[in-house]
């Protein structure tokens, strides 16, 4: 006999359908998987094996065929187990209805319970495109499931509830449109918002002095401007870039779906999470490589720049990166996305990070110090600096000193603004902008093409003929020249002017304008 | 025959001391260049090595072609033999015989006065640097110095400033500006003065050469200042050669927590006059070239420190943050911000743009750490 | 002795198997390929049976004699043995029938385990 069950997988972050044909017929027992399967899904032959006959059916000693379509994705994970088994239970006659209607997700453990598959979500909205109505998933996956409007959630636990759920017996939960349709009859769901971790938050504040480098984060987060922190260590540059997230708004739902869809994909969701509700904050080690960096692989998991998405991506310790990886993420960074040329196509991860870097000025870390004194010769300072291509630099908006603190009283004195004072006026200028930006494709200023840079950076005359001197007499290219007007644009907006003036761009020329030597040749 | 001090000065391992003996052992150079073998190889008192060297170039080496390579490099060659060779430098005991001149040595360059330090200065010592050459040669002072990062730039763009004479010497070939760094500084003394080296076209910068060199540098002036020198190193190697050359040297006393500090600071111990004050400097100078007081061409400026701010010409703004700046201390943004805030009207912009302009301006330098210095003079 | 005791062992298994419901068809299947030691008939299942006898205190465990190659041989005279029947669509199954023997070697207890193995856990044997 044969029958058809429906479940899904992930190639990237996007999830597909996935045809479960089950065969069963005589002949010498056998089962055998068809259409591209990897070796997790060969060796569920002996989950599905062990999970039937331990929920109490005997595994038909017959020959099982099993057709995975589309055939021409080579399919991986685990994910399918629940599906094989529903299939087989079928083929054998036990479901005797219709077994299609339903989209099946899972992984079996031996003793036939369903345990969390990765991807639920990316599955979830494929079947949502496809038309589904109806999902069967882990229980501990349901609330990624559940964040997809128009999907009727079946959380199964084990292979005996997703079999009743599907013979229309005892249906357990259903939960439609993030709602629980059902009372719960055993053990509660946790509720639908993230539990309170009980923290206090992190806050700008807590940076005492550094006013020039927390300006440079209100516009980096206002604007969506790359940044990058010199200081000698300990100075505070890692605890800024931590609080650059404390600037940002809250995700939107569809940003948290996109966010969640990632990291569901990875199998990087805990058990029992429902949709990432705060930024990602994603601070990869240098020792990463490209792949760790930018993504791909054989099983196509998305890198730390994906994983940041929508987030925040520290880079610290910049030019201890290898050259390759950071060469790999210029791309990316520019085009808010990745690309992996595969076989069967192009597979694209989104990857619209708030880049935000460390360094030391100097390999010693106290160039320009106020009490510790350099010891690096001007050579390994210039050695150092082009550990980190130009092209790569040039490409970050914002570059901020952040001096060692030392007048310890005097800047414990200095009222610091709150992140939520800063954030309010980010606000404001996130709305212009995206008044500014709409039907333009583009949300913030840190976005605008060249064309948008002509089109939206109206300056006085003054201004103007600043820049102009500026450029000129600073020694910086045509390109930092357009960085530094999207960089004033962001600075107007935050003052509310609609003309930038000649002190928004001289405070974007502080940005672009660091000393590396105390005596310039 | 000034051309075979060309020559000889080309041969490697031949320097002014062997020059000196096989001109008195063959009774000229010319007889020296000409002599067959093992006539020179009689010569007592030179390793083989050199011998068969000198033998193997004489067939190789023909003058020609090196005044040919200078001329095309825009240098001239000075001999001890030419009546233009620094009158100074031909009074110590080991004068180079060959000097690879670009631009121009005047008779003036005998008020000159060597300032020297390490290239990791500060940027206090690179504004006193800046401001004694600015002040000496403001007098007529030629300053003469290394054409190195920090405090070498930091003296031949005082003198720059000044409109005086300026003089780098080299370790290199004048052919090859070191550092690369360095090439539009070096353009800038061959016309306010000379860039010039002892060593043949197309020496490489070799780190044997910079001793050699120092004694030039101390040579050619007639007083030495060190500004910033951490122990051993070249500055202070300057500053031996300047009193075994008879020379008097001055140090600037520097921050004592500071490594840049520490061989100004033996120096003082040792008897080196404490620098900080220009009078005092150029009293010694003239003294030196036995000239009174009173001949001094150009005015005496006043000691640098407690000076006011030029402030013509600028903004409520821009008048306060000079007034904050040092022309030593760096100060730092934060502090700028703090006490030039409550009076910008339109935030830290303002002050950002006030900055800005002063440093287009000249007038103030920003530094390495986000900090700022105004600049002196 | 040895082909004694084996020969006492099946007889006890086919007893068993015949009182279970079995239909026994065949015994010692032999081909140049592999052996069976019993075919019967379940409802429609046909079972192709191996045989193990265990003495009594032996320490081996029956079922670890019943070896890949023995298992190979066992699936090529199956197959053999549906092609010569005309049976190839049929359902089949493969059991093992464990015999324990008592100190004079005399069967004690049959155990019957049922679908022992199956294709695909031998692939590359073939």
């Amino acid at each position: 006999m044969l029958s058809k069950v429906y479940s899904g997988s992930v190639l990237g972050i996007q999830g597909y359908i996935v045809e479960v044909e089950v065969d069963v017929s005589g002949g010498l027992p056998d089962f055998t998987i068809v259409g591209l399967p990897d070796a997790a899904i060969r060796e569920s032959r002996e989950r599905v094996r062990a999970a039937i006959r331990n929920a109490g059916w005997g595994f038909p000693a017959r020959r099982i065929t099993v057709n995975l379509a589309p055939a021409i994705i080579r399919k991986a994970g685990t994910g399918f187990d629940l599906a094989l088994a529903i299939g087989i239970l079928g083929a054998t006659g036990l479901i005797s209805g219709p077994v299609a209607g339903f989209l099946v997700v899972g992984e079996l453990a031996l003793d036939g319970t369903v345990k969390p598959a990765t991807g639920v979500l990316c599955i979830a909205l494929a079947a949502r495109e496809a038309g589904w109505k109806k999902i069967i998933v882990p229980r501990a996956n349901w609330q990624e499931a559940a964040a997809v409007d128009g999907l009727d959630v079946y959380p199964v636990k084990s292979l005996r509830e997703a079999f009743d759920v599907i013979r229309g017996g005892r249906a357990g939960h259903i939960i439609r449109d993030g709602m629980s349709c059902k009372a719960p009859s055993c053990g509660g769901f946790p509720g639908l918002e993230s539990p309170d971790t009980g923290e206090t938050p992190a806050d700008i504040s807590d940076v005492k002095g550094q006013v020039h480098a927390k300006r440079a984060l209100e516009i980096a987060a206002a604007g969506w401007h790359s940044v990058l922190l010199s200081g000698p260590p300990g100075s505070g540059k890692t605890m800024l870039a931590n609080r650059l997230a404390t600037l940002l708004p809250p995700m939107t739902k569809e940003e948290s779906i996109e966010v969640t869809a990632i990291y569901s994909a990875a199998g990087l969701l805990a058990d029992g999470h429902g949709l990432v509700e705060h930024r990602p904050f994603r601070s990869p080690h240098h020792t990463s490589s490209i792949q760790g960096m930018v993504g791909g692989g054989r099983l196509l998991r998305p890198g730390e720049i994906t994983l940041a998405h929508r987030g925040v991506l520290f880079l610290d310790e910049l030019p201890e990166f290898r050259r390759d990886v950071l060469e790999a993420l210029r791309q990316p960074l520019e085009s808010g996305r990745v690309i992996l040329s595969r076989a069967i196509g192009a597979v694209v991860f989104p990857a619209r990070v708030l880049l935000i870097c460390a360094r030391n000025p100097c390999p010693c870390g106290f160039l320009g110090d106020a009490r510790r004194e350099c010891r690096c010769s001007p050579r390994a300072i210039a050695a150092y600096d082009g550990r980190v291509s130009g092209p790569f630099l040039d490409r970050i908006d914002l570059h901020a000193e952040v001096p060692g603190q030392y007048n310890g009283e005097m800047t414990q004195d200095m009222a610091s603004e709150t992140s939520g004072k800063v954030f309010k006026r980010i606000m404001v200028a996130r709305a212009v902008q995206a008044e500014r930006f709409c039907g333009e494709g583009i949300s913030f200023n840190g976005e605008m093409s060249p064309s948008q840079v002509k089109k939206y950076c109206h300056m006085t005359d003054g201004a103007k003929s600043l820049i102009t001197r500026a450029l000129n007499s600073l020694g910086l290219s045509a390109r930092a020249g357009a960085r530094i007007l999207k960089v004033s644009r962001t600075i107007a907006d935050l003052a509310g002017r609609d003309v930038i003036a000649e002190e928004h761009v001289a405070e974007a020329i502080s940005y672009r304008n660091p000393q590396r030597q105390i005596y310039p040749p | 025959m000034w051309k075979y001090y060309v020559l000889f000065n080309m041969v490697e391992g031949i320097g002014p001391k062997r020059i000196e003996k096989l001109k008195v052992h063959f009774g000229s150079l010319e007889r020296a260049w000409e002599a067959p073998p093992e006539e020179i190889r009689a010569v007592a008192g030179l390793p083989d090595t050199v011998i068969e060297g000198l033998i193997r170039a004489r067939s190789r080496l023909r003058v020609d072609d090196e005044l040919e390579r200078a001329r095309r490099a825009g240098a001239r060659i000075i001999t001890v033999e030419h009546e233009a060779y620094p009158q100074n430098l031909r009074d110590i005991y080991d004068p180079p015989p060959v000097l690879y001149v670009k631009g121009d040595l005047a008779a003036a360059d005998r008020a000159a006065c060597a300032i020297v330090g390490t290239r990791r200065a500060s940027s206090y010592g690179c504004a006193v640097a800046s401001q004694f050459a600015y002040e000496l040669a403001a007098n007529g002072v030629t300053i003469v110095s290394g054409l190195a990062l920090g405090v070498d730039s930091a003296a031949h763009r005082g003198a720059l400033k000044a409109g005086g004479r300026t003089i780098a010497v080299l370790g290199s070939g004048v052919d090859c500006t070191y550092p690369p760094e360095n090439s539009r500084l070096c353009r800038e003394i061959i016309e306010s003065g000379a860039v010039l080296s002892e060593f043949p076209m197309g020496t490489a910068p070799l780190k044997g050469n910079f001793v050699a060199r120092n004694r030039v540098i101390s040579g050619l002036s007639v007083a030495c200042i060190v500004v910033e020198a951490p122990e051993r190193s070249g500055a202070l190697i300057t500053s031996y050669f300047a009193m075994e050359q008879g020379r008097p040297v001055f140090a600037v006393p520097g921050d004592i927590r500071r490594a840049q500090s520490r061989g100004t600071h033996a120096l003082i111990k040792d008897g080196a006059t404490l620098a900080n004050d220009v009078d005092e400097i150029l009293e010694t100078i003239y003294a030196q070239l036995g000239m009174p007081l009173m001949h001094m061409p150009g005015p005496l400026r006043h000691d640098m420190v407690g000076r006011d701010p030029a402030t013509a010409g600028h903004g409520p703004i821009e008048s306060l943050i000079l007034e904050v700046l040092d022309d030593f201390e760096p100060v730092s943004r934060d502090e700028i911000y703090e006490r030039a805030g409550p009076h910008a009207k339109s935030g830290n912009g303002e002050i950002e743009l006030a900055l800005l302009n002063l440093q287009m301006s000249g007038a103030i330098r920003p530094l390495p750490g986000g900090s700022f210095v105004r600049v002196g003079s | 002795m040895a082909l004694e005791v084996g020969a006492r062992g099946e007889e006890a298994v086919v007893a068993h198997l015949e009182s279970c419901g079995y239909k026994v068809l065949c015994r010692n299947y032999r081909t140049r390929r592999g052996e069976i030691d019993i075919v019967a008939l379940d409802g429609d299942t046909l079972v192709f049976l191996e045989v193990k006898a265990t003495a009594a205190g032996g320490a081996t465990d029956p079922f670890e004699r019943v070896n890949r190659e023995k298992r190979r041989r066992i699936v090529m005279a199956a197959r053999h043995y549906l092609a010569a029947m005309g049976g190839a669509g049929a359902a089949c199954r493969f059991d093992a029938a464990v015999v324990q023997l008592d100190r004079e070697n005399a069967p004690q207890a049959v155990t019957i385990v049922r679908d022992s193995f199956s294709l695909d856990r031998m692939r590359g044997a073939f």
